[in-house]
């Protein structure tokens, strides 16, 4: 009489992550949270990519100076009264600076010149994430078009000044949604709508 | 008799700014700061009391362009109560040629059908997430609920 051992075979189950429906996990979603994960979701392809590649970072001469300034002690003092926001209708980078091509044109546009105090850049919060939103104080708005702009605006630009010149240090960038200026719109930038995060 | 208000006349010319609060403002020269306004092709100076740049200009606030080219606080893809299903099909809205149908329940093919099946709120979702024990994540880590919540290996 023969025996056969038979040996329990190990089931090494292979990496296999659970994927419930999607809607599984809005039940802890909050309902603004929801909405722009489900507008993300159901977008065209090229479309959830563009929403996806939206950026901003601080630029070359704000990383400089601050750097400069905490490792040397190199003076600097910050922009001498306004941080001037100017709007885009084409790619700007860490290289912005004041005479940076495809600054938006309609009539009446200027940049908006806001002062450069704690009331519209207050203090942030956080410590290893320290994250700063402004402006603090209100919604502020650019002049009224009272001509059709060249072309949508698509980027936000942060300066030192407005020169007009390579004389103004560009400070920060962002991308903004594609918003075409008619006559008689007037731009806004809403309530701690810019929000930069530094970790 | 000559005006003694320190406010100048006369049209502008040259780099502006705006303070955020609807004034256009001279940029540049001994007159930097004042309020202009657009005026018969020309920037004007304000003088008190006359209604500033944007005060004299504005009709409506600039609002982002949404896909498709329309204006709208919705976002889109997004479902609420002032959307009407596209022929009574809650799956259907917001679609197009471009657009994949979004389905709102779990589709009885789907792995994770379970019919009756609630979340923890009570909410009848008839989905019930697939669970797989993985045991050497279980050993490795010492993530040893993955095991209880699973089957048993033993």
């Amino acid at each position: 009489m023969s025996a056969t051992v038979v040996r329990p075979k190990l089931i090494i189950p292979k990496m296999w992550v659970p994927t419930p429906n999607i809607e599984i996990l809005f039940d802890d979603m909050g309902s603004i949270f929801k909405k722009k994960v489900g507008a993300l979701i159901i977008k065209p392809l090229p479309e959830r990519l563009d929403v996806l590649k939206m950026a901003g970072t601080t630029c070359n001469f704000f990383c400089k100076s601050v750097m400069d300034l905490v490792f040397g002690k190199t003076a600097y003092t910050g922009p001498t009264t306004n941080i001037c926001f100017g709007l885009y209708t084409a790619a700007i980078d860490d290289t912005l600076l004041g005479n940076t091509a495809g600054e938006i044109v309609y009539t009446s546009y200027a940049r908006l010149a806001l002062t450069d105090n704690s009331t519209i850049f207050a203090a942030g919060s956080g410590t290893s994430t320290y994250t700063k939103s402004f402006p603090s104080d209100a919604t502020k708005s650019w002049a009224t078009a009272t001509g059709n702009g060249n072309s949508p605006a698509t980027y936000l630009g942060m300066l030192d000044g407005n020169a007009g010149t390579s004389a103004d240090k560009g400070l920060a960038w962002c991308t903004v949604t594609s918003t075409t200026i008619n006559n008689g719109d007037t731009p806004q930038l809403a309530q701690n709508a810019v929000t930069i995060v530094s970790d | 008799m000559s005006s003694q208000s320190p406010y100048p006349n006369g049209i502008y010319n040259g780099r502006m700014e705006c303070d955020g609060n609807g004034n256009l403002l001279a940029g540049e020269g001994e007159h930097a700061g004042f309020p202009i306004a657009y005026h018969d092709g020309s920037f004007v100076f304000v003088q008190p009391g006359e209604p500033s740049h944007n005060d004299r200009h504005h009709q409506r606030f600039a609002q982002s362009q949404r896909p498709g080219g329309e204006f709208s606080d919705v976002i889109d893809g997004t479902v609420d109560e002032s959307m009407i299903p596209v022929n009574g099909d809650r799956s259907l809205i917001n679609t197009d040629e471009t657009t994949n149908a979004h389905h709102f329940g779990v589709l009885e093919d789907d792995p994770h059908y379970h019919e009756g099946a609630q979340t923890e709120a009570g909410r009848v979702t008839n989905t019930k997430a697939g669970t797989i024990t993985d045991a050497i994540s279980a050993r490795i880590t010492g993530h040893t609920a993955s095991i209880s919540l699973g089957e048993s290996q033993q």
